[in-house]
């Protein structure tokens, strides 16, 4: 295998929000993270644990507490509220939320022209590329002058996708692109993305709290827990030998489709409350192997036996060799 | 005599283009106890069909064909009838636990309102009732809970709460629709072995919607899968997820991630399901089936029974010798 060229590069990145209260909400915590040319990365963990705050810092529109982010060698950071570099053009965002990010009062071809006509494309030119890209999604060129509300979940994913690429990105951000779909649809828009990334060439973080699609298509996955990363690797060590314990509870609570009538494995308590998180080991109040050292010592993501995991059980049994890595 | 017995029960919804049909002719039958999963894509039918059994249907839309509950007919009753019924002996938990929670009251006020007029106990017992409920549904610190406000919660937590204001009245048949859709799997997990315990302890009956075959597997005793608003395959979930006969349940299953797969692709049904009112005579998967002839559409497909309690629609019936299906790792 050719050696990996990152394309996009998270060093120790932190977000806060302030709250209009003034509390501050920490909701990514020093993660590094390298997306490789190429490459269909899963992030993956609970609601509420940031991969769509990390999601939009990686492009850009949120901006950092801490940490750099670099695509293609150049800073990631806002210039502005609503402008954005051109070279960050090729960094695209789909939302998790299409109805939220598609304007419901305008014509879909009106708002995927725009796109095009700002950075100096002809109005026609525009239109034709429009039409082609709702074709490559799948949607037939009358889509142009319809409404969103005229189109169910998964076509109107397909329209977030298609806003998506009007400006041929190099890397896209999928944040949640087919949760809100049923299983025929989630499949569908699942292998428009794979086929667009081999196609145009580009990489892909794939954000979803649904392991199984993750496991399918993404070649290495990443998993966080409030906040933190908690493990990455490549998608089938991962399924096939996890090892931190709050991917193995992941895992484990995957219903399986087999008609067996077996239930999943429920990993008890809440997701803590970010603004307190709990001390130590952010894990512990859940943990299933917790030990008394787990609520003072906080573990950082480390090799052992190379494999990138944050949990002192993992660390502490080969501690004389880990190394830790960036 | 079956708690439920639905007969022939359709729904016609009230569109721009006159009334269209959302629910065609469906009839199944719940046991005390029975845990019924409905499956079937968007648009489907799914919830329309739990919303007829509630009388929430929306307005102007026509239901004919019988639904029974303990023997009495649902179908054409008046809304004081109603009254009698929703949410004392049929409750529902929606996918989106905010729709039944109010934001500005305590959860106090609108979990023992409710049980106050149902039942007719007092405020002092109610309260003591409610406390119970939360223990049950394991809201930890049940009094603060009681206290509190729909927003201080989690989505896991906002939803147990929701199937514990749902149990309030101590309902015999619960309709959750797509209960666990917007939630995690390690809390989507939590409330499915939540309500297989209500199902074995209080012998709570259940209809439970989803298009998740995973969770319709591991808690469901029945299957029922819609397609465009008709039923294509009924039976037992252990022999319609390991035998499926027809193509959409087989089309359905086929497109799920496949763990040992080294391909990225997964495999998906191509096309859409027809639009409400556009359902072709005949089997309105035609459009998308790759097994479709022309004796499948023009009039109507008759079931075809595999088992006493397999039914499906099919004219060409393709997987009538195949295997079974070996799923899951
Ligand atoms: N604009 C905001 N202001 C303040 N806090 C926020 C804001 N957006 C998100 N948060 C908080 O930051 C944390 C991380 O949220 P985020 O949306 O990144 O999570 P997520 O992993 O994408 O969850 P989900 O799976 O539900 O989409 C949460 O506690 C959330 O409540
Ligand atoms: N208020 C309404 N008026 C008219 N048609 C409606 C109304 N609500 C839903 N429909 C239509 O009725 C049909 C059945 O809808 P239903 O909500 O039962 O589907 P579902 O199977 O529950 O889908 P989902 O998985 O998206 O929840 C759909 O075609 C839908 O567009
Ligand atoms: S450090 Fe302790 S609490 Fe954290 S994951 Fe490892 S064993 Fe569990
Ligand atoms: S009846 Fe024909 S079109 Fe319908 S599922 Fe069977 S083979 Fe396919
Ligand atoms: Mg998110
Ligand atoms: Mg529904």
């Amino acid at each position: 295998m050719n050696e990996p060229q990152p394309i996009l590069t998270l060093n120790d990145v932190s977000v806060t929000y302030k709250r209009a209260d003034r509390t501050k909400l920490t909701a990514v915590v020093g993660v590094d993270l390298t997306l490789n040319r190429g490459e269909i990365l899963g992030l993956v963990g609970e609601s509420g644990c940031g991969k769509s705050t990390l999601g939009k810092a990686a492009v850009g529109i949120l901006p950092t507490s801490g940490g750099e982010i670099l695509f293609n060698g150049t800073p990631v950071a806002p210039l502005s509220r609503s402008v954005r570099s051109r070279e960050l053009l090729k960094l695209q965002l789909i939302f998790q939320d299409p109805y939220s990010s598609l304007n419901p009062r305008r014509k879909i071809g009106d708002q995927l022209i725009d796109g095009l006509v700002n950075y100096g494309v002809g109005a026609e030119e525009a239109r034709e590329n429009s039409a082609k890209l709702l074709e490559r999604v799948g949607l037939s060129r009358s889509t142009l002058t319809k409404y969103t509300h005229q189109f169910s979940g998964g076509q109107r994913q397909r329209i977030a996708i298609a806003r998506a690429l009007t400006l041929q990105p190099e890397v896209i951000i999928a944040d949640e692109p087919i949760s809100a779909l049923d299983a025929s649809a989630q499949a569908q828009v699942a292998n428009l993305l794979v086929e667009l990334v081999q196609e145009l060439g580009m990489s892909m973080i794939f954000i979803s709290h649904d392991l199984s699609v993750v496991r399918q298509i993404s070649d290495r996955t990443a998993v966080m827990y409030l906040g933190k990363m908690v493990e990455v690797a490549n998608t089938h060590e991962i399924w096939d030998d996890p090892r931190h314990p709050y991917t193995k509870a992941l895992i484990q609570a995957i219903p399986k489709p087999d008609g067996k009538g077996f239930l999943p494995l429920e990993l008890p308590g809440d997701v803590p409350d970010p603004r307190t998180p709990p001390s130590g080991c952010r894990f512990h109040t859940r943990c299933p192997i917790a030990i008394a050292e787990c609520s003072v010592l906080e573990p950082q993501m480390a090799l052992t036996n190379n494999r990138l995991s944050s949990c002192l059980l993992n660390n502490e049994l080969k501690e004389k060799r880990s190394e830790n890595v960036v | 005599m079956a708690l439920l017995e639905v007969n022939n029960l359709s729904v016609q919804l009230q569109t721009k283009t006159g009334f269209a049909t959302a629910v065609d002719r469906l009839s199944f039958t719940l046991d005390t106890g029975e845990i019924l999963g409905i499956a079937g894509e968007s648009g489907s039918g799914k919830t329309m069909s739990a919303l007829t059994l509630l009388g929430l249907l929306p307005q102007h839309a026509k239901v004919t064909g019988s639904a029974k509950f303990d023997g009495q007919e649902l179908v054409g009753m008046t809304n004081k009838q109603w009254q009698q019924i929703r949410g004392k002996n049929i409750a529902m938990v929606f996918q989106d636990p905010m729709t039944s929670l109010h934001p500005m009251l305590s959860i106090k006020t609108q979990m023992t309102e409710h049980m106050i007029t149902h039942l007719g106990i007092t405020e002092k017992q109610a309260l003591v009732d409610a406390e119970e409920l939360l223990i049950d549904v394991r809201i930890p610190d049940p009094k603060k809970a009681l206290s509190s406000y729909a927003s201080q919660f989690s989505g896991g937590m906002r939803q147990r709460i929701c199937i514990a204001m749902a149990l309030a009245c101590k309902p015999k048949l619960l309709l959750a629709d797509e209960p666990s859709t917007a939630l995690d799997v390690t809390v989507q997990a939590g409330i499915l072995t939540l309500l297989n315990r209500l199902r074995e302890e209080h012998h709570l009956s259940i209809i439970f919607i989803t298009h998740d075959l995973g969770v319709l597997s591991s808690i469901t005793d029945k299957l029922l899968v819609l397609y465009a608003g008709r039923e294509v395959e009924s039976g037992l979930t252990s022999t319609i997820l390991q035998h499926p006969r027809h193509p959409y349940t087989q089309g359905l299953l086929d497109s799920l991630p496949q763990p040992d797969s080294k391909e990225k692709l997964l495999k998906s049904i191509a096309g859409f399901p027809p639009e409400l009112g556009k359902q072709p005579i005949g089997c309105a998967f035609a459009e998308r089936c790759k097994f479709a002839e022309p004796r499948c559409t023009g009039h109507e497909v008759q079931p075809t029974f595999a088992a006493d309690d397999h039914k499906f629609y099919c004219a060409v019936d393709p997987f009538a010798f195949t295997e079974s299906r070996e799923v899951g790792a």
